[in-house]
């Protein structure tokens, strides 16, 4: 006998694109998934996803398909690794080459991972901005991120005071 | 009409002052406002502008977690505070995201050991994280002069590890209501510390430590890791400590315990069933304590286990570990044995479980040998393809097709050693049992057999049973069964004299080496 066939769930993205998704993909996303639970009758209509645009969903789709079937973390886990000092800021092989995107791109996934309530991509984008920031001086992170130094030359001094404090002693 | 503003000037030493007109002071004042004006402009320009870049999009809780992981070492674990500066200085919105939320600052490692005042300040009253490492005084002098600002009421996670006398002062032994984790070393670990109020610790790990455990605040942990303690604990001693901890889920126990004094032998009624351990590491020096701490006690199949101990030389290191998993019940992921560099000789090296990640600090080789008490104990799930030797003792009653099962479930044994009663009978009917022009052994690597105390003086086999197992051999070596060594030990042969053991085999045209090795019983009838 054949294995019943997955359940295909449509959504529709703030552009208007609309995908087809096995079920068990979709509910990576925790937000998804409450839906999904709380609508007893099979509906035909996609579900709207007003927050993310039809490239980010996209993307967010390859890392839900590509782990799909993976324990999702509950809070049990995330509370027992920081307890443990076990959270560290590595990124498998794949989530690193799939993340590999451009800045505007990265803090979309990250808004959409947010939203989604997708715990997984969520961290990952987090630990990529965070690696991208770590060792780096004040200045090479604003020419990072295109930020300008929007502090007054009194909140400079302070700055610098803070400096001293810090790397002096 | 224009004011016009009269403009103060001092004079040179005489301390009096002189006004003066001055036409153009108006106009200053009204560019200076203006650039003022514009500078601040700028400044709510160059505020809105960063608020339009694509990471400000993300939300605050968001960038705190960013700030809170750009802490993280970048090679291994732990904190390094230094990384978290650089962001408070980048821009407004960063900076007020990252001052206004405490628990980011409440962290002391070796890297803000200088401004750890200043950290505290900033944590806000959220509860204090603090890694020591007590290198030299200047260091002691901070964790007083912590410990007197913040007092240990405020600390939630402390580590402390000591490479010089470090007394536990006064300021330990006020109570730590919100103290969960609490790490040292090397150190004497005061009976008053934290007055034993620690009602939230949870994590309790004590290295190269001495302590009296009835005064450890020990009720509610949930991992407890003890290593190389200068006073190792009997085992009594820690199974009732053990045992005062209902919830513990994660336990380490490294050179931390040994076997009860044979002397006096205290015995708990039953087992201690450790129900909710779901993480349980054992080293000890020799392997016996360890068998003794897993006769004693009851772990949930789900638990995972690892384990090391030295080989003790006087005992079968893979009877002792069957002992083990005998007491374990459960399956057992692997075994081997531990090359140590650095130690002579070699180590036993038992894991249980599931998806146990690899180690890297020892190497670890495939383990070949394996030896049981009984056929009905293959509990292990050992990768059994990697078995070459594999020794057995048979026990009465054993049917020649369960055996055969079994040990054709090692289709890459190369010894087989044979130990007890029915071996050489099992063995005859398994060699027996295989068609004489097969092209295909069950055993195709077979080449070495050991029967030893093969009837242990009791059982006699007849002249005609050894003949058959003669015949049986030489028509299979005939067609290519190419066992290369058969030694029998303590093997009692109703036969003329032990030469007509050896003539009968090569009559039987067994072409390999014939070794009775160790022939210390051998009767002569």
């Amino acid at each position: 006998m054949a294995a019943p066939a997955t359940q295909q769930i449509k959504i529709r993205c703030n552009d208007e694109k609309e995908f087809t998704v096995d079920r068990d993909v979709l509910e990576r996303s925790v937000l998804i998934k409450n839906m999904l639970e709380d609508v007893t009758e099979q509906q035909d209509a996609p579900i709207p996803l007003p927050n993310v645009s039809g490239p980010v969903m996209a993307k967010v789709l390859e890392y839900c398909t590509h782990h799909r079937g993976e324990p999702l973390p509950s809070a049990d886990t995330e509370q027992s690794q920081d307890e443990t000092r076990k959270r560290t800021t590595d990124i498998s092989e794949w989530d690193q080459k799939f993340i590999t995107v451009d800045q505007e791109m990265l803090f979309e996934i990250i808004l959409a991972a947010n939203y989604l309530d997708i715990k997984s991509l969520l961290d990952v984008g987090c630990k990529t901005v965070a690696n991208m920031i770590k060792g780096k001086t004040p200045e090479e992170i604003r020419k990072l991120f295109n930020i300008v130094n929007d502090f007054t030359p009194e909140e400079e001094a302070q700055i610098k005071k803070e400096n001293e404090w810090a790397e002096d002693r | 009409m224009a004011s016009h503003a009269l403009s103060t000037s001092e004079t040179d030493g005489e301390g009096e002052f002189i006004t003066f007109y001055d036409p153009q002071f108006d106009a200053r004042r009204a560019i200076e406002r203006e650039i003022q004006r514009l500078e601040e402009r700028i400044q709510q320009l160059q505020v809105q502008r960063n608020s339009l870049i694509p990471i400000s999009a993300l939300p605050t809780e968001v960038l705190t977690e960013i700030f809170a992981l750009s802490r993280r070492r970048k090679y291994g674990l732990g904190t390094e505070m230094r990384y978290l500066l650089p962001v408070t200085w980048v821009c407004h919105h960063w900076r007020d995201v990252a001052l206004s939320c405490g628990p980011l600052w409440a962290h002391i490692d070796r890297s803000n050991l200088g401004w750890a005042l200043q950290a505290i300040e900033r944590s806000n009253q959220a509860g204090l994280t603090a890694w020591f490492s007590v290198d030299d005084e200047e260091v002691v002098g901070v964790i007083e002069m912590l410990l007197s600002h913040v007092q240990v009421h405020r600390v939630r996670k402390i580590g402390i590890n000591v490479n010089i006398s470090y007394p536990f002062g006064e300021a330990w032994t006020k109570p730590a209501p919100i103290l969960e984790s609490f790490y040292a070393s090397d150190s004497d670990i005061p009976i008053h510390l934290f007055s034993g109020i620690a009602p939230s610790l949870h994590d309790l790990g004590l290295s190269r430590c001495t302590f009296t455990p009835d005064f450890l605040p020990l009720s509610r942990l949930r991992s407890l890791s003890l290593s190389e303690l200068p006073r190792l604990i009997p085992l009594t001693a820690l199974l009732e400590m053990i045992s005062a901890i209902p919830g513990l889920e994660v336990l380490s126990l490294d050179e931390a315990f040994e076997s009860d004094p044979q002397a006096s032998t205290p015995q708990l009624p039953t087992r201690l069933f450790l129900k909710n351990i779901r993480d349980l590491h054992i080293i000890t020096i020799e392997l016996r304590p360890a068998v003794n701490f897993f006769e004693k006690v009851i772990i949930p199949s789900t638990a995972q286990i690892t384990g090391e101990a030295m080989a003790n030389g006087n005992n079968d290191p893979f009877v002792e570990l069957f002992d083990i998993s005998k007491s374990l019940k459960r399956r057992v992921v692997s075994m081997g044995i531990k090359q140590d560099d650095k130690k002579p000789g070699s180590s036993v090296v038992i894991k249980c479980g599931v998806n146990l990640p690899d180690s890297n600090s020892f190497n670890y080789t495939a383990f070949h040998s394996l030896s049981l008490p009984s056929l009905n104990d293959l509990l292990l799930d050992f990768p059994l393809d990697d078995i070459q030797n594999l020794t057995i003792q048979v026990q009465e009653g054993e049917t020649h097709e369960n055996w055969t099962n079994f040990v054709t479930a090692f289709p890459n044994i190369r010894t087989l050693r044979l130990r007890g009663g029915p071996a050489m009978m099992l063995f005859i009917d398994f060699i027996s049992s295989i068609p004489p022009e097969s092209q295909s052994y069950p055993l195709p690597h077979l080449r070495e057999v050991a029967l030893c105390d093969a009837n242990d003086g009791i059982q006699v086999f007849s002249e005609i049973i050894f003949q058959r197992f003669c015949d049986a051999l030489k028509t299979r070596c005939d067609h290519g069964f190419s066992l290369m060594k058969l030694q029998m030990d303590k093997a009692v042969f109703h036969l003329h004299d032990w030469n007509e053991v050896m003539e009968r085999i090569v009559m039987s045209g067994f072409t390999g080496v014939l070794e009775p090795t160790i022939c210390e019983r051998v009767y002569v009838c």
